[in-house]
């Protein structure tokens, strides 16, 4: 049966966008203290936001998600809360950290089912000490992840509309005066991410910052550990190679000295081993 | 319906004045016009008032000759004539006109010339020969009769009457069997010949009545019977004459129909056409009753079959994608993948001149097209245009085409094989770690953790993934060395023991000695390990507990313990499953409780333990006699 047109998929084509969904945790005020807002229950210590969102100067969110659900703890009121515009985010007040089941609803034209994914609430440090130092330094726990959606085979329209050019349209300010000119230069000078003529991408930015959580100097970093890593397993396959080899050529003596049977006998003793501890 | 005096009123004319319409008709008779009768009438009513553009006779009064009377009435006589039709010569007379050319004869000489003129001219009339068609016979002669044509149910003499009856009646069947008489004959015969007898002697007449062979047989010869006779003869005679191989295709047709006649069948055949004939009216509407039932009943298993089909089509897997299966067959010879290779390696390499490092990852991305494309591109000049093509550009449906820099900038990729629908970066490197067996998925996240690598990659990016699949073979890669080395070094010191047993009794304390330098030689060498501290330990332990171990990587000393627990649990296995053991069986059991004691202890470390399981395990290999040594030197 021949698909709608609508339904039409691009072939062999993957298209990948980049999100970050994380929370971050404030220590509230202690009890009695003037600056803690009113309403709060007493046994609550952090405000924390759970969120979902692109990396500063990426294509529009909104151009393919729909809408985000955050299912919260259920001793929450209204534990699922729906955000059918950006930000998506929520915020609330608690004590415990806990997972959060997100679910990310597609635009329409994409023609896609919604999907799960999970983050868990991190109120607490956590983290090298170096990373804590800086939380407790800041007062902020921020635990963040980058996810990659990859769209395979997206649909004719969604392949349409991630390939257009005014993605980038909700960065623009709107009003285009003296001032923000000077806002849309970086803290290094250069034109902020996204804007016209500046670096228009779906892939991560180039540099690093404080501001900048994942980069592609980030990524480098984290591909350069994987590669000492491989290194690190390549030596040591080396040696467990030419161990075995010893402990071969061992084997092969002991089997020619021995003769065929007791080989055998061996061969089998050695693997009922194995076999009867698992 | 207006009156007569409403028309007056309207034409203006005084009512008074009443004109006779007798007079109007009188006159229209008097003006000659003539009632036409017939088709004539209706189409001078069509002409109207106008007069036809020809005039119109009337076909009665056409001229038509008159007849001549061309003086006397001619003579006709009796002229006699020859039939050259007939074999006999007989004279028959016919009526015909008498020459013009003969004198006026009187009228008293009529029957006098009748007499005479025969004699003087004789007409042979050749009309009827055409009528005297004699009939192609096949005929035979005794010999061949003899040779050939014998039948037990026919003589030769009904033979030959039937032969000549269907010369006289020119296979006109019906009418052979009509006239055919042969038993009439035989009986008439055979009557003269019994009158004759009688008159000779009675008694010879009545012994060859007697006999049964004597009695001619004289049935009705029901059509059939005769067809099939003379067809069989015809058939035999016709192969005697012209053999089967050099017969022409009519000849051979004729020969075959002659030859495959069936009397039985044909009997069948009229019998039922006679049936059909004689159905009454009740029969012939249940019949046609049945035909349209059973013509309904076809229809239906027609449409139900083809409903059933399409049901088991829509049930059946899916057909094979036909063009890329087009598109793959050109590549089942050698050459045909060869090129493919040439061209897949140069793309590469122009691409990564082209983009420099900047280009996403490193893996071959094809598109259908292009697979489909290569067969043609046999020569290198071809192969070196269609490289110059951007390798993504034609993508199946080309809903947007996008420069390479574009799709860059969009995160655009192209991939061999997709399914469709959304999927994460981070699940896919979570699908990384899993490996076929939980085991070797456990093995593979416990090394990945002594590597230090996260169990969250923080940035699921494709390029970090390729990265990592990397890193993940090369780990399962060295959790397969591993475990071959675990094995074959558990053999090795089986085998050693065997060969100390085989020694001699004195090698019980040479082969704790051997073990001894077999973990010292092993903790060495787990030493030069990169692994982390901590472990080093656990893996050296691994190493000790003879192969056993396959989780690889118990860094606690629970777990060491618990590892030794199962370790002595399967020695008691193992001392239970052998029954020539059975002396030793008492022994194992009494080490396995000292070796939980000294678990429960937990103040010796678990290398010890170890060790001990090793020794006890050489212990039970051992003969009864050097149990009770090896057992005190391990307290």
């Amino acid at each position: 049966m021949p698909a709608p047109a609508a339904n039409k998929r691009v072939k062999n084509k993957r298209i990948s966008r980049n999100i970050i969904i994380g929370s971050e945790a404030w220590a509230l005020p202690p009890l009695g203290h003037p600056d803690r807002p009113k309403g709060i229950p007493d046994d609550h210590t952090k405000r924390w936001t759970v969120y979902v969102r692109q990396p500063e100067g990426d294509p529009s969110l909104s151009t393919w998600l729909n809408k985000v659900q955050f299912k919260i703890f259920n001793t929450y009121e209204n534990p699922l809360r729906t955000c059918d515009n950006p930000p998506f985010e929520v915020t609330e007040t608690g004590w415990g950290g806990f997972s959060i089941d997100i679910r990310l609803h597609f635009q329409p034209i994409s023609g896609e089912k919604a999907q799960y994914r999970q983050h868990f609430l991190q109120l607490e440090k956590y983290g090298s000490e170096e990373q804590q130092a800086q939380q407790e330094r800041t007062g902020c726990v921020r635990s963040e992840f980058l996810e990659v959606v990859h769209f395979n085979e997206p649909t004719e329209a969604l392949f349409d509309a991630l390939t257009a050019e005014d993605q980038w349209a909700h960065l623009v300010p709107s009003k285009s005066s003296s001032g923000s000119k000077k806002a849309s230069l970086g803290a290094n000078g250069r034109l902020k991410r996204g804007l016209p003529n500046g670096e228009r991408s779906a892939q991560l930015p180039e540099k690093g910052g404080d501001d900048v959580p994942f980069s592609q100097e980030h990524e480098q970093g984290l591909i350069d550990s994987l590669m000492a890593k491989i290194a690190q397993v390549d030596r040591e396959l080396e040696k467990e190679t030419a161990r075995r080899e010893k402990t071969e050529n061992t084997l092969k003596a002991l089997r020619e000295e021995l003769g065929h049977e007791a080989a055998q006998q061996a061969a089998q003793q050695a693997s009922g081993d194995r076999s009867r501890r698992r | 319906m207006a009156s007569n005096r409403d028309v007056r009123d309207m034409l203006g004319l005084p009512v008074g004045e009443v004109a006779p319409p007798t007079a109007n008709k009188k006159s229209k008779k008097g003006g000659g016009t003539k009632r036409i009768q017939g088709v004539a009438r209706e189409v001078a009513a069509l002409y109207g008032e106008r007069p036809p553009p020809v005039a119109v006779y009337e076909e009665k009064k056409t001229y038509r000759a008159k007849r001549q009377s061309t003086g006397p009435a001619k003579k006709w006589i009796q002229q006699p004539f020859t039939n050259p039709a007939r074999p006999d010569g007989l004279v028959l007379k016919h009526w015909r006109r008498k020459p013009t050319t003969a004198p006026p004869v009187q009228e008293g000489e009529d029957a006098a010339m009748q007499d005479s003129e025969p004699t003087d001219y004789l007409e042979s009339c050749a009309d009827y020969v055409k009528y005297n068609i004699t009939v192609d016979m096949p005929d035979f002669t005794d010999e061949e009769y003899d040779a050939h044509l014998r039948n037990n149910d026919w003589s030769r003499e009904e033979t030959v009457y039937l032969f000549g009856i269907v010369k006289d009646y020119s296979y006109r069947w019906a009418v052979i069997w009509d006239r055919y008489e042969w038993q009439a004959l035989k009986r008439r015969e055979r009557a003269l010949a019994e009158a004759a007898q009688q008159g000779n002697g009675d008694t010879d007449s009545n012994a060859l009545a007697a006999l049964p062979f004597a009695t001619p047989r004289d049935k009705e010869r029901s059509l059939e019977e005769m067809k099939a006779r003379f067809y069989d003869i015809s058939a035999k005679l016709m192969k005697l004459r012209i053999p089967e191989v050099q017969m022409d295709a009519d000849q051979y047709s004729l020969y075959e129909t002659l030859s495959k006649f069936d009397p039985v069948m044909e009997r069948n055949r009229k019998m039922l056409a006679t049936a059909l004939m004689n159905r009454n009216m009740d029969e012939v509407k249940e019949e046609e009753f049945l035909l349209t039932e059973l013509q309904r009943i076809n229809m239906a298993a027609v449409r139900l079959d083809a409903e059933r089909e399409e049901l088991r089509s829509r049930l059946d897997a899916p057909q094979a994608n036909t063009s890329t299966a087009a598109g793959l067959q050109s590549f089942t010879s050698s050459t045909a993948l060869q090129a493919l290779f040439q061209q897949l390696f140069q793309q590469d390499r122009s691409k990564k001149r082209s983009s420099g490092g900047s280009n996403a990852p490193g893996r071959l991305s094809l598109s259908a097209n292009d697979m489909i494309n290569t067969p043609s591109n046999s020569t290198s000049a071809n192969r070196r245009t269609s490289m110059a093509l951007p390798p993504s550009a034609p993508s199946q449906t080309p809903v947007k085409t996008l420069s390479p820099h574009q799709e860059h900038r969009f995160a655009v990729s192209t991939h061999d094989r997709l399914t469709s629908g959304i999927t994460f970066g981070s699940d896919k490197l979570l699908k990384m770690r899993q490996a076929k067996s939980n085991v070797q998925t456990q093995k593979i996240a416990s090394a990945l953790q002594e590597l230090g690598v996260p169990e969250i990659i923080p940035i699921p990016t494709s390029k970090v993934a390729d990265v990592f699949e990397q890193l993940v073979a090369k780990v399962g890669r060295l959790l397969d060395v591993r475990k071959v080395k675990e094995k074959e070094m558990g053999e090795c010191r089986v085998l050693s023991r065997m060969k100390a047993a085989r020694d001699g009794t004195a090698g019980v304390k040479q082969e704790g000695d051997a073990s001894g330098e077999n973990n010292g030689k092993k903790q060495g060498e787990g030493q030069d390990t990169p692994m982390g501290d901590s472990n080093e330990d656990g893996a050296g332990e691994d190493d000790d507990a003879e192969g056993e171990d396959d989780t690889g990587a118990q860094n606690t000393p629970a777990n060491a313990d618990r590892d030794d627990a199962e370790a002595d649990g399967g020695d008691e296995d193992r001392a239970e499953s052998r029954p020539q053991d059975v002396d030793a069986d008492a022994d194992a059991d009494a080490d396995d409780v000292d070796a939980e004691g000294e678990d429960e202890s937990a103040a010796q470390t678990s290398r010890a333990t170890s060790q001990g399981a090793g020794h006890k395990r050489s212990a039970s290999e051992l003969s009864d006699g050097s149990q009770p040594s090896e057992k005190r030197a391990r307290k």
